[in-house]
């Protein structure tokens, strides 16, 4: 889109004024419409000063909708923005900022925005009232998936997300400073600049792009000079310190333990599209000492009929459309308040050049001044009035009612206020309850999360003196309780303008739907109905009339909500009390609480030393945890996965066979109580495993069950290695840790990990140690005698490379695992693979492993589960009894020790054919497959090549005493019931005669 | 973290980053090095054998042990204080640095060396960078020239040195993370520039963990 000639301005666009760049002109599109605007603009500005008025349709009615505010509250103005990968729903155009391209698409309207065809919901709203999803959608329950849920959420929705992955990046960032300032108005500009003289490390974060919060917005003086300059001179002397951090475009959301507040910053959404290399938003991280919140205060409307047809506004957003961006809201306004702060917006509006056709107060004595004030800008005022009616299409004039009598008045702009809410919410995420203060009819904050303070306007100081002076003091307080010395600083002189208030929420006789919450569409009815039914506390009237939960949570509607209850009850609004907020402050995207961890990168990924070996040797990987491991290494015509697996079972039977091992955590332990300290962590003896012999393990957690297991071996009088399994390295190394640090500090033992140092590859099958010997360095005798089963040596390979051999089998078969250090982990594979070329040496995967282990009975993860004892996995006998070790007691239970217990067995099937399915349940034949006659499950399952069927290991109650019966093996998921032979765990060379080979 | 890979140098996740300018054109905001030349041991002092731990590593070394998360290094052989009584040693040019502790008695020693992926970063944006990394307080004021912390960066274990006043770091991560660290530092790294220099210690370099 090419602009068009800067010169022509739109026609709701003021004259003069506003923080816009009137020399350049941005070119938008709203339903394909071409507009312009300037930057400066957010996209409701410039849709004002285009005169478009409707811009959404509501929620649940289909309701013509238009722009309220002018800030991060909205509750109406939300639209599609982008398109494509980057559409994104129910964008706030309060807060877009304005950009050369943007294009945005009204939402929840079908055909178009003008002629919506499911604005007949209006119709049926007498039907579509409080509870109405609960009443209506009860029965019949299946129609709840299949009907009721797509219909409504067809109906409802509020806009359509992309449908095509985010193409843009996200990441997170941490920051740590002093003092957090939360909002950069008044109060927030006030206690940056204090605590950054005072040499604090300060960040300011401002969630707007233009940082001066309501200085912007209205024409309030500061220092006998507008307060934007006085907000841009401060920020200047802010931008120039180097202990200060100053974010825009970035909102704190949320308050998290230890003085951690989350935000968010939209580093690209004010761009087409993110720069190279730029990410869209980022997370902060925000430590901070002390922090304020110096977030303002929002407006609040009063509910009356028709009081959601465009054009009705907040009065404040109509004061800041004037003075931020030159745009007059409507042509000609009335207002209508119930304080004096309206009165002064409106004044502002029409010198700014607004026709003013009343102003209409709820109370009957308005200050003198004000009356004056609007007499000499000719305007009529209208006390003790309230409005009654709105008509038009959009708002074409109102009907007020005065001492009895009805008057119409003919407008396109209703300015309303209903008072001002502090902004609160982030005094509640550590569950703060506000309190109601009735002089300022609002809860200002109560309890606040441990250092944070609200300042100015979120505390209540609704007055531009007041808020200055508060921020000022609040920055002191929090420096000064950090330990720095604070100058007195003397605080801008700016007046504290007319701000009284008298409480009023509703005009109960007024005509048409009177909307509390537009986001939402819940009216006053519906929270009579509410009453009526009996959901009056403020959480039941939240929940079931849905008050406040749409995405805008109630920032606008929540106090008069609560407020027309109180009327209601008659309870009064500080006993009603008020509902109290949540993290996230606005809402906060999903991909940036992502980062960057996404796709392949949501986890970081660990390789094994061989890992571009094994990529090189064709083989299929897995993750296994954090690790990426081979799987199985497939050779051209193998068609399928078990092929494969069962070729390398049989290699590795028949001759030898590699893996890499070396994903096993790996401890090393020295010092003179090491033997000692296994002991009690092992409930079997390692004190006195001769040096240069290995021993499997198994370890106890303190409640009994099986932690771990692996074999250690003994390097010398005081230094043992031990391994761990892979899923288990670092939860065993932490238990160490604090069996050493808190449990037994009197140890003299010495542990650090060496799982990342060694590169493991084990060699198995009949050939190993002929393969073993081609690599081990001259001088080293490798022969059963030298390095018999469970032998340990250390020496040199590859002429000169420092190893460990270890004489251990899992597989079952003459076994050995060559350590040598990582670096040298690939060279060693190809030694390995050069060396056993003459017997057919095949690289095999953890499916194999699988095999193997099953034929074998050993156990591993699946029966490692956190629910077994070392009896229920046959490995009891283990136990020394002349010791103590960690769960020796606690696995005395009755229930532990329950001989009933379900135990580790083998499983066959009784038809050969049959595929065992690891999670069916084992049920005595011919009983009902209830949970009251389990008797346990299969936990592993493999295909035996050399059995010629499928194999599984299973615990089974009294499992060890049943050998020979047969149990049924029910499997409801998958389908599958069939009659399976109880068997001996070990499938495979029972006596371990290959292994000692 | 396709969008950070031009299409000429598909990035694959299995392998580290290569040698080369990466991410916004221009200078460097990071410059990182590969340390291949480094031995690494760590040394944990037996009950009751700091002093004498101490007074051995004075003699053998002229390093005096630093109590806490702290560095100290003389004569081209560094000990960071990674936990009460235990340290990591680092050596360039020194193969048998572990043995050399050995000797020396009073401690445990564990040889290291191909356990850690060693980066030495620097560049003017090296502290924002580390920023997006690892939640410690970076700032001059808390953390300087010889402050070590052993911590997480984006999910993977740890340990980060200050060496330089500029400023600049060592990181060391587990062998095994060399190739994901590699890919999580270009991320962060990529809104500034990142140069990485390979190693350059010979044809062996980095085999195993296809570092280099």
């Amino acid at each position: 889109m090419s602009p068009l000639p800067a010169n022509r301005r739109a026609a709701n666009r003021l004259a003069a004024g506003g923080r816009i760049d009137r020399s350049r002109t941005l070119a938008f599109s709203f339903d394909g419409r071409r507009l312009d605007g300037h930057p400066g603009d957010t996209l409701a500005s410039a849709l004002l000063a285009n005169g478009v008025k409707l811009v959404g349709r509501s929620f649940k009615y289909h309701r013509p909708r238009g722009i309220v505010s002018a800030g991060p509250e909205e509750p109406n103005a939300l639209v599609e923005l982008r398109g494509g990968a980057r559409r994104e729903p129910n964008s706030r155009a309060t807060v877009t900022e304005l950009f050369d391209g943007l294009e945005a698409t009204s939402q929840n309207r079908w055909p178009s925005l003008a002629l919506d065809l499911l604005s007949v919901n209006g119709l049926l709203a007498p039907f579509l009232g409080a509870g109405f999803y609960y009443k209506t959608f009860m029965w019949p329950a299946a129609l709840w998936e299949k009907l009721y849920e797509p219909a409504i959420r067809r109906a409802a929705g509020l806009g359509r997300a992309a449908e095509a992955a985010d193409p843009d990046s996200y990441e997170k960032v941490n920051a740590f400073c002093d003092l957090l300032v939360i909002g950069s108005g008044p109060a927030g500009l006030m206690a940056a600049r204090t605590a950054a003289r005072a040499g604090a490390r300060v960040i300011l974060a401002e969630e707007d792009f233009l940082p001066g919060g309501r200085l912007n917005a209205e024409a309030l003086e500061v220092d006998g000079a507008p307060g934007h300059l006085f907000a841009a001179r401060t920020l200047a002397e802010l931008a120039g310190l180097p202990n200060v951090r100053l974010m825009t475009r970035t909102t704190v959301f949320g308050v998290y333990d230890g003085g951690t507040y989350g935000a968010v910053e939209k580093v690209s959404d004010h761009l087409p599209e993110p720069g190279p290399f730029q990410p869209r938003q980022r997370l902060w991280r925000i430590v901070a000492r002390r922090a304020i919140l110096a977030a303002g205060a929002t407006e609040r409307p009063i509910v009356f009929g028709g009081n959601d047809r465009p054009g009705v506004m907040a009065a404040g957003a109509v004061q800041a459309y004037a003075n931020r961006f030159g745009v007059a809201a409507a042509r000609q306004v009335a207002v209508f308040a119930n304080n004096d702060g309206a009165w002064r917006a409106t004044f502002e509006a029409r010198t700014a050049g607004l026709g003013v056709a009343a102003i209409i107060d709820v109370r009957s004595e308005v200050p003198p001044a004000l009356l004056a004030r609007a007499q000499a800008l000719g305007i009529r005022a209208i006390p003790g009035g309230v409005v009654t009616a709105t008509r038009g299409r959009t708002l074409a004039g109102i009907e007020i009612t005065v001492g009895g009598r009805r008057e119409q008045i003919a407008v396109d702009g209703l300015a309303v206020s209903g008072g001002w809410s502090p902004n609160l919410h982030l005094t509640c995420h550590h569950g703060g309850r506000p309190v109601w203060d009735p002089r300022l009819a609002a809860f200002v904050p109560g309890s606040t999360p441990p250092g944070l303070e609200a300042a100015g306007a979120a505390a209540g100081r609704l007055t531009l003196g007041a808020a200055l002076r508060d921020g000022l003091e609040a920055g002191a307080r929090a420096v000064a309780d950090i330990g720095l010395i604070v100058h007195p600083i003397e605080p801008p002189k700016a007046e504290d303008e007319p701000a009284g208030i008298a409480a009023f929420w509703h005009v109960a006789a007024s005509r048409g739907p009177a909307f509390v919450d537009q986001q939402n569409d819940v009216t006053a009815k519906d929270i009579a109905l509410a009453h009526k039914e009996g959901f009056r506390s403020v959480e039941h009237l939240k929940r079931y009339t849905t008050l406040g939960m749409a995405t805008d949570q109630g920032k606008t509607s929540n106090v008069t909500g609560l407020a027309i209850m109180a009327e209601l009850t008659g309870a009064g609004i500080e006993a009603t009390g008020t509902t109290i907020f949540r993290p996230p402050y606005t809402p906060v995207a999903l991909g940036v609480f992502a980062g960057h961890h996404r796709g392949r990168e949501f986890r970081p990924v660990r390789l094994t030393p061989t890992h571009g070996w094994a990529e090189r040797q064709g083989a299929v990987f897995i993750e296994t945890g954090p690790w990426l491991r081979a799987q199985y290494f497939p050779r051209p015509g193998e068609t399928d996965w078990l092929e494969t697996v069962n070729r390398e079972v049989k290699a590795v039977r028949a001759s030898v066979g590699m893996i890499d091992v070396s994903t096993f955590g790996k401890i090393d332990l020295q010092g003179p109580d090491a033997g000692a300290f296994l002991d009690r962590v092992y409930i079997n003896t390692f004190s006195t495993l001769p040096v240069g012999k290995a021993r499997y393990g198994v370890m106890l957690r303190e409640d009994g069950l099986v932690m771990d297991d692996g074999t250690t071996a003994r390097l010398g009088e005081s230094h043992y290695v031990m391994t761990t399994t892979t899923a288990n390295a670092a939860k065993v190394f932490q238990h160490l840790e604090f069996c050493l640090q808190v449990l037994w500090p009197e140890l003299d033992v010495q542990m650090a990990s060496v799982s990342e140092q060694w590169a493991q590859i084990a060699l198995a099958g009949p050939k190993a140690r002929e393969v073993l010997a081609r690599i081990v360095d001259a001088g080293t005798d490798v022969s059963d005698a030298a390095l018999p089963f469970m032998g340990v040596l250390g020496t040199t390979v590859l002429g000169g490379v420092p190893a460990r051999l270890f004489r251990v089998s899992f597989s079952g078969e003459l076994g050995y695992e060559i350590a040598v250090p990582a670096r040298q982990g690939e060279r060693l594979a190809e030694a390995l693979m050069a060396a056993g070329a003459p017997f057919g040496i095949t690289p095999y995967g953890i499916e194999a492993l699988g095999v193997m282990r099953i034929e074998k009975g050993h156990v591993s993860g699946n029966e490692l589960s956190g629910q077994t004892t070392a009896a229920d996995l046959g490995l009891g006998r283990m136990a020394s009894t002349r010791k103590d070790h960690i769960g020796r007691v606690m696995a005395a239970r009755p229930g532990l020790a329950d001989p009933a217990r379900p135990s580790l067995v083998g499983l066959k099937p009784v038809d050969g054919a049959a595929r065992l399915r690891a999670g069916a349940h084992l049920l005595p034949p011919g009983v009902p497959a209830t949970t009251a006659n389990d008797e346990g499950y299969i936990t592993s399952v493999a295909y035996s090549p050399h059995l010629g069927h499928w194999i599984g290991l299973g615990l089974l109650a009294r499992g060890p005493q049943r050998l020979g019966e047969r149990v049924r093996a029910y499997d409801p998921v998958r389908g599958g019931d069939l009659e399976v032979e109880v068997c001996a765990p070990c499938f495979l060379d029972p006596k371990g005669e290959r292994l000692r080979g | 973290m396709a969008e950070m890979s031009s299409p000429a140098h598909p990035l694959s996740h299995t392998r580290p980053i290569p040698a080369g300018h990466h991410g916004r054109p221009g200078t460097a905001g990071v410059v990182a090095r590969w340390r291949e030349d480094l031995a690494i041991a760590t040394l944990a002092a037996r009950h009751g054998g700091e002093a004498a731990l101490a007074a051995a590593m004075d003699a053998a070394f002229g390093l005096a042990l630093p109590a806490g998360p702290k560095a100290a290094g003389a004569n081209g052989v560094s000990a960071l204080g990674l936990a009460p009584r235990r340290w990591l040693v680092l050596a360039s040019q020194r193969p048998a640095l572990a043995a050399e502790l050995a000797g020396l008695g009073g401690g445990a020693v564990t040889e290291q060396s191909d356990g850690y992926a060693v980066l030495d970063l620097a560049g003017p944006e090296v502290r924002a960078v580390l920023a997006k990394l690892v939640a410690v307080d970076l700032d001059p004021a808390v953390f300087s020239t010889g402050d070590v912390v052993a911590s997480s960066l984006a999910h993977i274990g740890a340990v980060l040195w200050q060496t330089g006043e500029e400023p600049t770091y060592r990181l060391l991560v587990g062998t095994s993370f060399a190739a994901a660290f590699s890919h999580t530092l270009l991320a962060a790294a990529a809104e500034y520039g990142l140069d990485l220099a390979d190693a350059g210690r010979g044809p062996e370099a980095g085999r195993g963990t296809g570092r280099g």
